[in-house]
């Protein structure tokens, strides 16, 4: 049996101030399969990724590319996960664009394979030719892409996106899902935008009150308009169900 | 929203922004080191004299608008004439001769570094400094300064967009106080910001060692020309005195 590339067991987390943000959090992702954990917000999404990241501490197991979460595989777990967080400006700490995106591969390959690794992760989202632009000249969506490209160049097992439409304008997000579209690596998306959900999604997991309430394919649970709505999410319309059809 | 303090020219076409950081930086660092160090003799005046005309030529070949270098030596003329004036006291009475000596000296080694962060970019100076094996903390540390100042700075803009819009008809009393506040929300928000940027960074690996990219480095005959001619130009009005 193939290592799962995401698993967590019973998985719950606290806040500092007692508040129970994820209970009992179960299940597994394959490598390769593409995960949208849906729900609405403060439903504990983000805390998910934080918690597989290392980031906050939490009972029962998680395990990420094959090494458990704890203190000293975190390392290894940050090499092999990366993340998009949903504001860009918190990702993006240096000052030009091919600077950030180098900054990841440089720190795992040699320099050849890093500058490659870079062209190629510019190419991809579109950002060839921003390379010297500065970090602040740049707008919200070119940054979402350049925190994007920093993660691709790494070349990830699992890269985990927190909201990566919002505030997005049309052109961005198509932009976004086109280059989300062509990744083959693990992709873990929390969000709420049903319209990213039809087009990529292998598979959905609504998160709700920090607990599992479903999981399964997205043509299951999409059509599932009491479930949605018994969760504070808006159901697909018809034309992005026909979408979803579509594709599968 | 776009920002342009530090090195808003820094892309412009000039000869002097076609010479290479590493050069730039030895250059005019040392002539600005020079002129701080300038005792107050006659040769010193000389020297002095001699070193402001080097400043202002640089300042014009760098086709930056000159008003831009009183505009910003506006932000350092507050502690300087502080300083000039404890010098032009120093013998119990004030002597305009000092002040107007160690005033200069102030204003040509500023010449100097605004030609060398007016003309580079901020990234390209880090490079450079890292060639010379500044130290990767402090590195670091004026790289997120660069970075994280901007944002900073459009969050308080926000912030002071919206009090406008909320109180537009408050007492002067009223708004000093609203103002206070938003600055104090500002480092409560850049504390939560922080911590968010911290966590990026271990997600990332972060390690200042191997934070900027290594850049071929190859120097021109352009920057031999201007590092020949700037030392020369140096030790000869030294040598001269």
């Amino acid at each position: 049996m193939r290592t799962p590339a995401v698993e967590a067991k019973n998985l719950s987390c606290s806040y500092s101030d007692g508040t129970l943000a994820l209970s009992g959090i179960t299940f597994s992702i394959a490598p390769g399969e593409r995960v949208f954990i849906i729900g609405p917000n403060g439903a504990g999404k983000s805390t998910l990724f934080l918690c597989l990241l290392g980031f906050l501490p939490y009972t029962g197991y998680a395990s990420v590319a094959g090494f458990k979460v704890i203190k000293e595989n975190l390392k290894n777990i940050r090499s092999k996960a990366g993340i998009v967080f949903q504001d860009p400006d918190d990702q993006i700490f240096m000052p030009s664009v091919y600077e950030d995106v180098f900054f990841g591969a440089g720190a795992r390959y040699p320099e050849e394979k890093a500058s490659k690794l870079v062209e190629e992760a510019l190419q991809t989202t579109g950002l060839k030719g921003f390379e010297n632009r500065l970090a602040h000249h740049l707008s919200f969506g070119e940054k979402k892409r350049v925190a994007i490209a920093g993660v691709l160049a790494t070349r990830p097992e699992v890269i985990m996106l927190d909201e990566p439409t919002s505030n997005l304008d049309h052109r961005h997000r198509s932009f976004l899902i086109e280059t989300l579209n062509k990744l083959e690596s693990t992709l873990i998306i929390a969000t709420h935008d049903m319209n990213l959900v039809v087009r990529l999604a292998d598979r959905v997991i609504i998160l709700f009150n920090g607990q599992i309430v479903a999981d399964g394919k997205p043509e299951k649970i999409l059509t599932d308009k009491k479930l949605l709505e018994s969760v504070w999410l808006e159901p697909p319309c018809e034309c992005e169900l026909n979408m979803l059809f579509n594709r599968l | 929203m776009e920002h342009g303090f530090l090195d808003k020219y820094a892309d412009l076409k000039s000869p002097i922004h076609s010479v290479d950081p590493r050069v730039k930086l030895v250059v005019l660092l040392t002539a600005a080191a020079a002129a701080s160090f300038l005792p107050e003799t006659a040769d010193g005046i000389n020297i002095l004299y001699y070193l402001m005309v080097a400043a202002a030529v640089l300042i014009l070949l760098t086709r930056i608008p000159p008003l831009l270098y009183f505009k910003r030596a506006l932000i350092i003329l507050p502690p300087v004439i502080m300083l000039s004036l404890v010098y032009a006291f120093n013998d119990g009475f004030f002597n305009a001769n000092t002040f107007i000596f160690y005033t200069l000296k102030a204003l040509t080694c500023f010449a100097f570094l605004f030609t060398m962060v007016g003309t580079t970019r901020f990234e390209k100076l880090l490079k450079a400094l890292k060639f010379f094996r500044a130290p990767a903390l402090i590195l670091s540390l004026l790289s997120f300064l660069y970075r994280y100042v901007f944002v900073i700075q459009d969050e308080l803009e926000r912030m002071l967009r919206a009090k406008e819009l909320k109180l537009p008809e408050a007492t002067r009393k009223f708004n000093l106080k609203a103002t206070f506040l938003l600055i104090g929300m500002i480092f409560f928000r850049s504390f939560e910001r922080s911590e968010r940027i911290y966590r990026s960074m271990l997600a990332r690996n972060y390690d200042p060692e191997i934070a900027f990219a290594p850049e071929k480095l190859k120097l021109k005959a352009t920057d031999y020309l201007f590092a020949f001619s700037g030392i020369l130009y140096l030790c000869l009005i030294f040598a001269l005195q």
